[in-house]
């Protein structure tokens, strides 16, 4: 991993696209600001590990609790 | 061609029926075709055709959540190529737990199929009132 030092106001660049800004330091939480292509999506991590366990979580369906519900909806 | 498949047996699907997810789907990293087959008249499974043990149920949008919007700007869609609104479906992953009526899907992560180009997205909709876990069965009262 790539680790860079940035003061307040300064930002990076990924690519010659996508800019990083650091812009406020308060205590364990920084606020960064991003620039970037409209097609690229930007979120927060944790969110595609909250999707990645929700979508592991529905291969345990079986048939028969599908067709129960099917009549429910 | 041949899939096959431990859910529903052997397959036989043309490359037609083929959906092709050029970034995967989360947590299914690496796996890039899949098929939709009917579990029910308002169900599918989404089903890998590389990987057999691989298919979840998912339900289309407007039948569990009414005006369903995916509020991206067209640009996250170009994955899919070309897009005909009346020929794209939105679709929901659908958990279903050994008591069915509590059965949820998640709102945050729709699965978008362009029927056109025959190519699919998992997007990441980050909405404050979206839920992940967003029941699709009315809690009954009083039963």
């Amino acid at each position: 991993m790539l680790v860079l030092a940035r003061k307040v106001n300064e930002s990076l660049m990924i690519g010659d696209e996508i800019e990083v800004k650091l812009l406020s330091i308060d205590g364990d939480t920084v606020r960064l600001g991003i620039e970037a292509p409209k097609d690229v999506l930007i979120l927060r991590k944790e969110l595609y590990s909250q999707v990645a366990e929700v979508n592991r979580s529905a291969v345990e369906a079986s048939s028969e609790d599908i067709a129960k519900l099917s009549d429910m909806l | 061609m041949l899939v096959a498949n431990t859910r529903f047996g052997d397959l036989e699907i043309s490359e037609e029926q083929i959906i092709y997810f050029p970034k995967g789907i989360i947590g299914f990293e690496g796996l890039e075709r899949y098929v939709l087959l009917n579990a029910t008249d308002k169900v599918s499974w989404l089903q890998s055709v590389d990987e057999p043990a691989l298919a979840f149920p998912v339900v289309q949008a407007p039948l569990v959540y009414p005006g369903y919007s995916l509020y991206v700007e067209d640009d996250i869609l170009s994955p899919l190529g070309e897009v005909d609104e009346s020929l794209m479906g939105i679709y929901l992953v659908l958990v279903v737990p050994r008591d069915p009526s509590a059965a949820t899907v998640n709102l945050k992560a729709p699965i978008v199929i362009s029927f056109k180009s025959r190519r699919g997205m998992q997007l990441l909709v980050d909405r404050p009132e979206y839920s992940m876990r967003h029941r699709v069965v009315a809690a009954k009262k009083g039963a």
